[in-house]
């Protein structure tokens, strides 16, 4: 279960959990209008969409320049069920479905974070059953992502007069970078951290931290991704799973936040 | 703004001591790709589903090829505009124009143009497959030989002797019967000779099905003679 009291306030727009399975060709076509019934039956106002994803191969050639291998450029459709119309009204929910993988995600709205983890649990459990009978996926891994948005209307407390969110004073990596005005966006592009930890259950757990510029973006907005995955398997059982991603990611966050910013956002 | 679904890919922990340092990156898009920049691509899809049971398995990947106003799928002989390729609809394409070659061909009038397309069809999907799953079902007697608590899996004894494991999911109307009562039904069998449709299920009274002729009591017919 989630620690409520740990980071009341995040910038938190978005929670993702994702499984990555293999599912028959034959089992995924043939499910297809079962899944879409059940999901109907949870979203009312569900909203289908069909998302082309193209999957883009690039080899660095060492001598010249990078080359687009056309044979291994390939399309694939990406099934995406809103829990509204996007058009509309902004979906709170978004369940996404390939052969190679099943994905919820959950978005407050306003920020007011009124869903938090175990509405995560709650509703992918649900999800993950009906996806499981009717799919008989075999599953390779699990992940969950946390997505935060930085800008001065989720940050205002950190942002100056330029408008700028102060990374220096949020994050525990870049607090003693002396940088003009000590705020800008721009020599933080991009940054990863990624490291391989053994947790309680004995299993490796992949945890990246992702922080980038989102270009063009008015206010001036960064992202800040903590994503956590694992081994996972048919005979492994989702909900501790889940839970050791979680306290994983929380863990991740105190890691990276300065003590500023963990303590403004658990107020 | 989109949902974000993915980041970039971490490494696979099983593999993750002896990864190798790729030179080559595969990249994700979800927004319509520059097709100037292509001259082909592939479908990933290589299974399309004409009707529940009835597919047809491509062996090898699609090639889609671009020009600079149209493109084309496979060997087909059909042009589309380049720009309907945003939200254009694989599937119900392909699917479709198998089924007019197919309708064409079975009643022998394929021009030259369209042989070339159905040509493509024959040699690159599983037709074995396709002409099992597509052959219509046939009449055959069962009996219900096991029930499970908790499964969806059933056993049933077919008229021929053989006794087979089905899935409920087959036909939920298998659930409604109990154990030693017989049903008939029109059924399908795949490559592997196991059932893989069961419709129009129909309980069998036991008194009136299946008869033994040995049973049946012989009626000793008076003997017609002519009178003379």
């Amino acid at each position: 279960m989630e620690n409520t009291n740990e980071f009341s306030q995040p910038p938190l727009f978005e929670r993702i959990i994702r499984i990555s399975a293999d599912i028959e060709d034959e089992l995924y076509l043939s499910g297809m209008d079962e899944w879409v019934e059940f999901l109907q039956s949870i979203f009312p106002d569900l909203f289908h969409e069909k998302k082309k994803e193209w999957k883009i191969s690039i080899s660095n050639n060492e001598v010249a320049f990078p080359i687009i291998n056309e044979e291994e450029t390939t399309l694939s459709i990406l099934h995406r069920f809103w829990s509204s119309n996007p058009e509309e009204k902004e979906p709170e929910w978004c369940v996404q479905l390939s052969p190679d993988r099943l994905i919820l995600n959950m978005r407050n709205q306003g920020w007011d974070d009124s869903r938090r983890f175990p509405n995560l649990v709650d509703n992918f459990k649900i999800v993950h059953h009906a996806w499981e009978s009717i799919f008989n996926p075999v599953k390779k891994n699990m992940s969950l992502q946390y997505y935060n948005i930085l800008n001065e209307k989720t940050l205002p407390q950190y942002s100056d007069q330029s408008k700028c969110v102060n990374l220096g004073k949020i994050l525990a990596y870049f607090e003693h970078v002396n940088l003009p005005n000590n705020s800008s966006f721009t020599p933080y592009h991009e940054c990863k951290f990624d490291y391989i930890k053994k947790a309680e259950d004995s299993f490796d757990y992949y945890i990246s931290f992702i922080l980038k510029n989102i270009e063009d973006s008015k206010p001036l907005t960064s992202t800040m991704t903590l994503y956590v995955q694992s081994i996972l398997n048919n005979d492994l059982p989702i909900e501790p799973k889940m839970n050791t991603l979680h306290e994983l990611l929380i863990e991740s966050f105190n890691t990276y936040l300065s003590d500023e910013a963990i303590k403004s956002f658990q107020e | 703004m989109l949902f974000s679904c993915d980041i970039e890919l971490p490494p696979n922990l099983e593999n993750v001591d002896q990864s190798p340092v790729s030179k080559t990156e595969m990249v994700k898009a979800y927004t319509e790709i520059d097709s100037q920049l292509y001259k082909s691509f592939k479908l990933d899809q290589k299974t399309f589903m004409l009707e529940k049971g009835i597919f047809l398995r491509f062996r090898e990947r699609i090639t889609c090829k671009l020009t600079n106003h149209s493109f084309k799928i496979g060997q087909l002989n059909q042009d589309f505009p380049r720009h309907d390729l945003i939200g254009f609809d694989f599937d119900a394409t392909i699917c479709r124009a198998f089924l007019e070659l197919y309708g064409k061909a079975q009643n022998n009038t394929l021009t030259d143009e369209e042989k070339k397309s159905w040509l493509f069809f024959v040699d690159s999907i599983d037709y074995t497959r396709f002409s099992l799953e597509m052959s219509r079902p046939f009449y055959c007697e069962g009996t219900i030989v096991k029930k499970y608590k908790n499964s969806n899996i059933i056993k049933i004894e077919w008229n021929d002797g053989e006794i087979e494991q089905v899935k409920l999911s087959l036909n939920k109307s298998l659930s409604y019967l109990e154990e030693n009562e017989s049903f008939s039904a029109y059924v399908k069998r795949n490559r592997f000779d196991q059932t893989s449709l069961i419709e129009s299920l129909i309980p069998i009274d036991d008194t009136n099905s299946s008869i033994d002729m040995n049973d049946v009591p012989v009626i000793e017919l008076p003997v017609y003679r002519e009178l003379s």
